[in-house]
């Protein structure tokens, strides 16, 4: 039975690898406030991924790790309201969201 | 390939191209988009994982909350937004990419060599395993063991209950 | 028949024939209620409704049917083209997947799946989505704004619907709708709870976007909200995923308050279906009983009025039962 795809543990840590790259991409390359705001989110959700994948298959007689992605998606709820809210008063007094655009304490 | 097999391919299909499209898209209503699929990716392999509570938790919160909250933003500021440029290419992403992951094959597999005998190792499962962990235990252990980061993330929701209407009343009090 | 249960297996077969099963009843139950609709609306208003085509009007949703498919299927040129199309397809997914775990009888469910309330409202916020490619798709003010509208009111009403759910659950420990049903063998909830279901009631008329609550799609006030720009057989898949929301809506009443397919004499079915087109009489009363609320009222019934008084009834059934 364990030769079965999906009872491997590999292929979901791998998964949640490259979701935290394409998020850290993300956030790097994306112009615009809510476009690294969606990355982040990839991010949190490639972490919570990979600890449930390390519950199943290496500890697998308790619920930590999904106890603990619960909690991590309570963070990034939370973190998300309030980045959006810093995003729509930036919008606001600046008339855009562009990333680099944003200089005024800059030298 | 098994039934269960195949759609677990189609599963993972999805959550890498969700990601793909939220990170490569030129306008931000399709990098919403994939964002969505890749969350309902990982639900799906929340489910393959023995987890199916998680599966549903991850829908509710994520799709059904943080992702409306970002497109709710997205529409208030958004007709302006079209198409903004990116920064590099598609072209120099792809080659950034592999360039880390073969650096990263290098350096585990380095690892493994190095210290493969002293690391835990994974333990093959039979395809039940002998304790089911339901809503029930995962209850438990939060006001058992981990009761001190359920407070926490109570108080952290409080904060940003209070940062947002604070926001509000900045955005309102400006006028 | 055992060829193919030889391939995948008796339990999928078994879910295959339930899934047509459920498909056929989404068609009858949006024919049915179509035409309850308007005799209802006809009646209400001292007017007798279609009575032209067929005995007492029966006919007449499937002349709409028709009518409706032979419209011309008209796509503005200026949609954004992936979301345009995607979303008449996408509202119909929280729907089909709610009535796999509904139990219309004791042994007529298609999967009994032990996380089942919460497929059917992690699915429900589907839905939001898909208002939100339609209306940003159609490239129009209107539509925009009444997909703005609709989501802010699905949001705000999705909190009292989960919150005067979870009394329910805590008396019976268990989220499968199965076992919620067998647990309401002695007194039906909606006497132990008569608070929760009205909340949820209220609730969930609201989501389903009926009056009075029917602001996003006020026919005078925003041209037609976030179905503005589809025409024809698109538009007839939103109006079918309305009605059958509404459906949804009572069956859930009906198996957390009401006992399910629990009654004296006829079969259980009967006295399910019976019940949740009793509730789904009363939504249609109430729409064209009361006017319609303004938006910031709709938006202060919930926060102000339905979360603070499910809060309590939800603080007060923790505490009865552990006492």
């Amino acid at each position: 039975m364990t030769d079965l795809l999906y009872n491997n543990q590999h292929i979901y840590l791998f998964v949640a690898l490259f979701l935290l790259f394409f998020g850290i991409a993300g956030v790097v390359c994306r112009r615009t406030l809510i476009g690294m705001l969606v990355s982040m989110e990839l991010i949190m959700n490639g972490a919570g991924l990979n600890l449930v994948a390390l519950n199943r298959f290496v500890s697998p007689e308790n619920g930590y790790g999904m106890a603990f992605t619960l909690i991590i998606m309570g963070i990034a709820a939370a973190e998300a309201a309030i980045a959006l809210g810093i995003i729509m008063l930036t919008f606001k007094k600046y008339g855009h969201i562009e990333g680099g655009d944003l200089k005024e304490m800059k030298d | 390939m098994t039934v269960g097999e195949i759609i677990f391919l189609i599963t993972i299909v999805a959550t890498l191209g969700g990601a793909a499209m939220a990170v490569l898209s030129g306008s931000i209503v399709y990098a919403m988009m994939g964002l969505v699929t890749t969350m309902f990716g990982i639900a799906g392999l929340y489910v393959f994982l023995n987890s199916p509570f998680l599966s549903m938790m991850q829908i509710l919160i994520y799709v059904g909350a943080v992702s409306v909250l970002i497109a709710f933003a997205v529409m208030l500021i958004g007709p302006l937004y079209r198409k903004p440029k990116e920064w590099t290419t598609v072209g120099k992403f792809v080659a950034a990419l592999g360039v880390a992951l073969v650096s990263l094959f290098m350096f585990v597999r380095f690892v493994m060599e190095t210290f493969g005998d002293t690391l835990p190792q994974g333990v093959p499962l039979a395809e039940n395993p002998s304790f089911e962990i339901t809503t029930k235990e995962i209850g438990r252990l939060f006001f058992n063991n981990l009761v001190l980061p359920f407070e926490l993330i109570s108080l952290l929701v409080v904060v940003a209950i209070l940062g947002a209407i604070m926001l509000a009343l900045f955005s309102r009090g400006n006028k | 028949m055992e060829q193919l249960a030889s391939i995948i297996g008796w339990e999928a077969l078994k879910m295959i024939v339930g899934l047509i099963g459920v498909l056929a009843f989404v068609v009858v139950n949006a024919l049915i209620l179509t035409w309850a609709e308007r005799k209802v609306a006809g009646h209400m208003q001292r007017r007798i409704g279609p009575k032209e085509v067929g005995p007492y009007g029966l006919i007449q949703p499937i002349a709409d049917a028709l009518k409706l498919l032979g419209k011309e299927i008209l796509t503005p040129r200026a949609v954004d083209k992936p979301l345009y199309y995607a979303a008449p397809m996408l509202i119909f997914i929280p729907v089909l997947v709610s009535f796999v775990v509904i139990p219309f009888d004791a042994s007529l469910v298609v999967k009994d799946i032990n996380v089942g309330i919460l497929v059917i409202l992690a699915f429900s916020s589907l839905s939001m989505f898909s208002i939100l490619m339609a209306g940003w798709g159609s490239n129009n003010k209107y539509a925009l704004m009444g997909a703005i509208r609709s989501i802010a009111q699905n949001i705000a009403y999705e909190i009292p619907i989960l919150l005067s759910l979870l009394p329910v659950i805590m008396m019976t420990n268990s989220f499968s709708l199965k076992s919620i049903v067998e647990a309401q063998n002695g007194l039906w909830f909606v006497f132990y709870q008569p608070l929760a279901f009205c909340i949820y009631f209220i609730a969930g008329v609201a989501e389903t976007n009926r009056t009075p609550f029917d602001l996003p799609e006020a026919e005078s006030e925003l041209v037609a909200g976030y179905h503005t720009e589809y025409s024809g057989m698109r538009f007839a898949l939103f109006f079918l995923a309305e009605y059958t929301n509404m459906f949804i809506v009572s069956a859930i009443a009906v198996t957390f308050f009401l006992g399910g397919y629990q009654g004296p004499f006829l079969p259980g079915i009967i006295w399910f279906l019976l019940k949740s087109y009793l509730l789904v009489f009363v939504i249609m009363w109430l729409k064209w009983t009361f006017p319609r609320v303004r938006f910031d009222q709709l938006l202060n019934i919930s926060w102000k009025a339905l979360i603070p008084l499910s809060f309590i009834n939800l603080l007060i059934t923790g505490g009865l039962l552990k006492l």
